[in-house]
């Protein structure tokens, strides 16, 4: 196979380099790797997570993991398939170890302007009290189911179990007050 | 929230900290020594626990020549596969998991087979010595395995932990073949196959934890 010359085959053959010199104790080599890699992390990681401010985080953990693991990787192995999978790995730690203490399901009212960045589309940003406000005309009942399962982001079957009520059920009335509020809402 | 900033600092730190590393040898290179071990450890025990009595029998009888023929190989490969898999990109070589993967399906279908044909009586419940055989025969090589994975740093905890009780169960099934004389399912299945099963119950709840970097 013909090997064509590419800014990314040298920039991957650059990495390579790096690293291995890294290995060997080369501090200037390893901070050039680091600075080199993390637009790359960041691409990455980037387009596929639902907040932004996660990246910075997440390229943090891929560096240190990168320094953990740096014996692991081989020379004489690109340097890309390498990192990549560390990325990945640390992506998906972080967001496992996120949903599971549901912190996508809280957030603070101080901070207006998160609010307006990421709880509600910012062209409709204040909207949400008038959907609290249309809520009110609902039965207490439907309102709740409504609540948990829209605005507090429980499933059908966690808001089923917790009102004592069938899955199904939950999902027609959801559904119903949904129809309902866009239709009050315009 | 990390920012920029943070960023810098932390790569400047990294670098500033960064002292010459030893690379990790060749998986093959760090497994091999570990098989040769593990098979001498059960040569050990096999020998302290005595061999059963019809063994010279039995090993002409191809369908137990088969079983631990598939045994041993599923041990070997298993315990390769989480040499490459302690390895963030496994070397490109993840694929490697089909190999033990289908001979233990291999395995359980030859089991099943067994089984229907011979039927199955549930033996009497009570602590028999295969079961602490079984413990005797896992704990050490599950542990030293673990122990050789944790130098690398894996980016597949659950598979990894798969193989590695995949290699030790086939390598206890083996040794316990070899020392215990009943070959009935419904003994094999209790006391010999059920304390790989609780190591694998074990190992499969504490992979992420046991293989954290």
């Amino acid at each position: 196979m013909v090997k064509v010359n590419s800014p990314a085959n040298d920039r991957e053959e650059m990495w390579q380099e790096w690293a291995s010199k890294a290995q060997d104790g080369d501090k200037a080599a390893y901070n050039l790797l680091l600075r080199d890699i993390v637009p790359y992390i960041r691409n990455f990681i980037g387009p596929r997570l639902a907040n932004p401010d996660w990246v910075d985080d997440i390229t943090q953990e891929v560096l240190i993991s990168v320094h953990k693991s740096l014996k692991t990787y081989s020379p004489d192995r690109p340097f890309k398939p390498w990192l990549s999978t560390i990325i990945s790995f640390r992506r998906t730690d972080f967001l496992r170890k996120h949903y599971s203490a549901r912190h996508d399901k809280q957030t603070t009212t101080d901070d207006m302007s998160f609010i307006r960045e990421h709880v509600t589309d910012s062209p409709f940003a204040g909207e949400l009290k008038d959907v609290e406000k249309a809520l009110e005309e609902f039965p207490e009942k439907q309102r709740k189911l409504f609540m948990l399962m829209k605005i507090e982001g429980y499933t059908a079957k966690e808001a089923a179990k917790q009102m004592d009520m069938s899955v199904s059920a939950v999902k027609v009335s959801v559904h119903r007050t949904t129809k309902k509020l866009k239709e009050m809402l315009g | 929230m990390a920012d920029e900033k943070d960023i810098e600092a932390l790569i400047d730190d990294l670098s500033g900290e960064l002292k010459p590393v030893e690379l990790l040898a060749h998986p093959f290179l760090r497994v091999t020594p570990w098989i040769i071990i593990a098979f001498a450890y059960l040569a050990g025990v096999i020998h302290f626990l005595g061999l059963r009595m019809d063994l010279g029998d039995k090993l002409h009888e191809a369908p137990f020549v088969f079983e631990l023929g598939l045994a041993g190989f599923i041990a070997v490969t298993g315990a390769y596969c989480a040499g490459w898999l302690s390895i963030p990109d496994s070397r490109g070589q993840k694929w490697l998991v089909i190999i033990p993967s289908t001979m233990f399906a291999v395995f359980m279908f030859w089991i099943a087979c067994k089984t229907a044909s011979e039927g199955f009586l549930l033996p009497e419940m009570h602590w028999h010595h295969c079961f602490s055989d079984a413990l005797l025969m896992g704990f050490v090589p599950i542990a030293t395995l673990s122990m050789l994975v944790r130098r690398g740093a894996t980016t597949n905890p659950g598979w990894l932990a798969f193989m590695s009780i995949l290699s030790v169960g086939a390598l206890g099934w083996l040794a316990l073949r070899i020392t215990c004389g009943d070959d009935s399912a419904g003994h094999t299945m209790i006391f010999h196959f059920l304390p790989f099963v609780l190591f694998a119950a074990m190992l499969g709840a504490l992979a992420r934890r046991l293989y954290r970097w």
